[in-house]
């Protein structure tokens, strides 16, 4: 038995590269291979149908500086950012700490109901909301009957504004399982230390509950800034990006440049100029975050 | 290493490439076996003409037809809408898994494909030219040239006309759809000076076009904008070649036109305005593919509603619109071979053929209450019958020979989208105006060229 396990250990890693082999092939097939050929899709005009495929060079990438649609999907990436990250991190926060003090009997079936519309299809919530905001639902007759006549998706602020409260209403209880979960994971010793020191209430939550759970706080915040960059769902069917570019996303326009007006080449630039500015953001935010955690975490 | 882990390694390594790329292969979307030819066809996503093929090509199937020596058998999936179906054709010519043909194609979709050398052209076809003549189409055909070839069979047709609250008009003392901007002037003063009156009934607005803001629906400035160009220039093109055709004074009048709209244009959604009980228009652009809905929904031709022509700078014009027309194309690709090709030229044949033409548009008809394109439709005794059970497809069959297809441009939907995205700013500024005078459109209309230029690098 020693010996076959000493031949495993000295057989020059092949065994290691055959256990490694599924995770190689799947990034190969689904991650190398594809950004390559994205990268070089990128640098050609093609539309994907036609035989001319010719190379361009970085005009694709130049001509993004000069795209309005570009430059307003770039803004709004962080237009999103902040309410989406402030906002479901604080209902989040609020729902984990809500469900953290509920009874065990009841705490899963409560956490589960606050997840249910992670669940939901993005196709139907937009096809509700957009029922929930038509010129004849209760909503708006009743607003009618007030005097007051909104047309929701006409506004930029009111569709910007709704498209950031599905977000968060769809997200809050998936984030909530995080810190609920940080939660249930201190120790009843500390629970039980505060309570000889004296520490409750908003004073425990500040300086001890916080230090301990602020690595979770910023897994949960380096997620939701992702989120914020990939949204494309409730945009394209509620909006279509306007008005006025208003509420357009990266993914939006990717989606309409490749598939709508078969500018294959073009839309592989934006997709790999909104990867960088997301990866770029992301780093930020996990820096930021960092510092944070070294700084207040335990 | 013993010689066991080294054939256990190996078996392992093989099965893992093995499985890994199982599925990467060539899915030909056709492909010819023995003395079989698989043709594939794909049909639009709609559940009720993927139906309609299912049965047709069931049909040619049992008749056993034979291209070089091979039975040609039909076979039909929907169209992949990943994301769109436009895109899904784009996915599988990029992938050569095409089909050998597919129906679903309008001309602007066409003109792209042209410019991919992804389509045959068929005017040279000897067969092409009979199904010409069995379905009349002589006259039609000009209109659906792509850089002075066909490249579609014309299928179906739907004249975009507008529909009218006949209940609504009625309560104004309207007797008939208005024809002529006068005459709508007329009804929209009417409708102004009767407000409570059109409260009661439950009608707030005169036009309800949601998409009128919306300048990424694209495909909606065919129905508005240009169904409105059209009537007014006498069914000008919008552009021909890489040249922007579009007359400047008649687009700013058309932009007028919905101007002068003003606050009875109601731009927020209603999910299904015809269904309401009582809808809260004078009149929509009208949908003929509801047909079906709107007779389930207890909605009656003359007395619920009514087709009218688009509006007419004066008496006389003729009310050119817009058709929303789409038909069959035959594929290149790698993997449709010339077999397979010949396969999908025996299927159309046999389609249209002089026996069978009329019948399978008859059917066609009863399936998706869709105008089949024929320049008989009117005369022709297969479809009397069926047109006298349905007034409503009676009147759009008039408005046919006036219908014009999309833009031939493979940039056609930036085009688009650059006229919408100025003509929504435009109205912006019209959408509170209680006058019947539209405000000056100039300045928009010179932002939209300039756009449209820059979008499709127009001349």
């Amino acid at each position: 038995m020693k010996e076959k396990i000493g031949n495993l250990k000295n057989s020059g890693g092949i065994l290691g590269w055959i256990f490694n082999l599924p995770y190689i092939a799947y990034s190969l097939i689904f991650f190398l291979i594809p950004l390559i050929w994205a990268i070089w899709l990128s640098t050609t005009d093609w539309n994907l149908m036609s035989n001319d495929k010719n190379f361009v060079g970085l005009d694709n990438f130049i001509r993004l500086f000069d795209d309005s649609r570009i430059i307003a999907a770039f803004i709004n990436s962080f237009r999103y950012l902040l309410p989406i990250v402030i906002l479901t991190f604080i209902a989040g926060m609020i729902i984990g700490l809500l469900v953290h003090k509920l009874p065990d009997k009841i705490k899963g079936v409560t956490a589960v109901l606050f997840f249910i519309p992670y669940l939901t299809s993005g196709v139907a919530v937009a096809v509700v909301v957009r029922y929930f905001f038509s010129y004849n639902s209760a909503l708006n007759v009743f607003l009618r009957g007030k005097g007051i006549a909104i047309e929701w998706f006409r506004d930029p602020k009111f569709s910007f504004a709704i498209i950031v409260a599905i977000v968060v209403w769809k997200m809050s209880g998936y984030y909530a399982l995080f810190i609920l979960s940080a939660l249930e994971s201190i120790s009843e010793d500390i629970h039980d230390a505060c309570k000889i020191d004296g520490a409750y209430g908003m004073k425990k939550f500040i300086h001890v509950i916080l230090p301990i759970i602020i690595p979770t706080l910023t897994t949960v915040v380096v997620l939701l800034s992702g989120l914020a960059f990939g949204l494309f769902t409730e945009p394209y069917l509620l909006t279509g990006g306007g008005p006025n570019l208003a509420t357009t996303t990266w993914q939006l326009e990717i989606y309409n440049t490749s598939f709508t007006n078969f500018q294959s080449g073009y839309g592989a630039a934006i997709a790999i100029a909104s990867a960088v500015h997301i990866f770029i953001t992301i780093k930020i935010v996990t820096y930021l975050m960092g510092k944070l955690n070294n700084k207040y975490g335990v | 290493m013993s010689k066991m882990t080294k054939i256990i390694s190996v078996i392992t390594l093989s099965t893992i490439m093995a499985t890994s790329f199982a599925g990467c292969g060539s899915k030909a979307g056709s492909a010819a076996a023995g003395g079989t030819v698989n043709v594939s066809f794909w049909t639009a996503p709609q559940k009720v003409q993927f139906d309609y093929w299912t049965k047709k090509t069931e049909e040619f199937n049992k008749t056993n037809t034979k291209v070089n020596g091979k039975v040609v058998k039909m076979e039909i999936q929907q169209m992949p809408e990943t994301p769109s179906s436009e895109a899904g054709i784009q996915n599988a010519l990029a992938t050569d898994s095409a089909p050998a043909m597919s129906e679903n194609i309008n001309r602007g979709f066409a003109t792209t494909l042209v410019g991919a050398d992804a389509i045959y052209p068929l005017e040279k076809e000897t067969w092409f030219q009979d199904i010409v003549k069995n379905r009349k189409l002589e006259k039609i055909m000009p209109g659906w040239e792509i850089e002075s070839k066909q490249y579609v069979l014309p299928q179906y047709v739907n004249p975009m006309v507008l529909q009218w609250n006949t209940k609504a008009l009625k309560e104004l003392g309207i007797k008939k759809a208005p024809e002529t901007v006068a005459e709508f002037q007329a009804v929209l003063t009417k409708f102004r000076a009767n407000k409570d009156k059109m409260t009661a009934i439950g009608v707030s607005h005169v036009f309800y076009r949601n998409s009128l803001i919306r300048p990424d629906q694209w495909w909606d400035r065919w129905s508005d904008f240009q169904n409105i160009y059209l009537a007014f220039s006498g069914g000008k093109p919008w552009v021909e070649g890489n040249k922007l055709v579009l007359d400047k004074e008649l687009t700013k009048e058309t932009f007028e036109f919905f101007g002068s709209l003003g606050d009875t244009l109601l731009t927020s959604e209603i999910p299904n305005v015809w269904a309401e009980e009582k809808p809260a228009v004078l009149f929509t652009i009208a949908a003929p593919w509801e047909i079906t809905a709107l007779r389930e929904g207890g909605k009656k031709y003359g007395e619920d509603f009514t087709y009218g022509p688009m509006i007419v700078k004066n008496q006389g014009d003729v009310a050119y619109n817009f058709a929303d027309s789409k038909g069959l194309v035959l594929y290149k690709d790698a993997n449709i071979t010339e077999d397979i090709h010949q396969g999908a030229v025996a299927f159309t044949k046999w389609l249209y053929n002089k026996e069978n033409s009329a019948q399978t548009d008859l059917e066609w008809l009863k399936a998706t209450k869709m105008l089949p394109v024929r320049g008989d439709l009117a005369t022709n005794q297969t479809f009397a019958a069926y047109l006298k059970e349905y007034p409503e497809l009676s009147a759009l069959a008039i408005h046919v020979p006036n219908a014009i297809p999309s833009m031939p441009h493979a940039k056609m939907t930036p085009i688009q989208e650059a006229l919408g995205t100025h003509l929504a700013a435009y109205l912006k500024t019209t959408m509170k105006s209680t006058d019947n005078k539209a405000k000056d459109a100039t300045k928009y209309v010179d932002d939209a060229f300039a756009a449209m230029k820059k979008a499709g690098g127009l001349e």
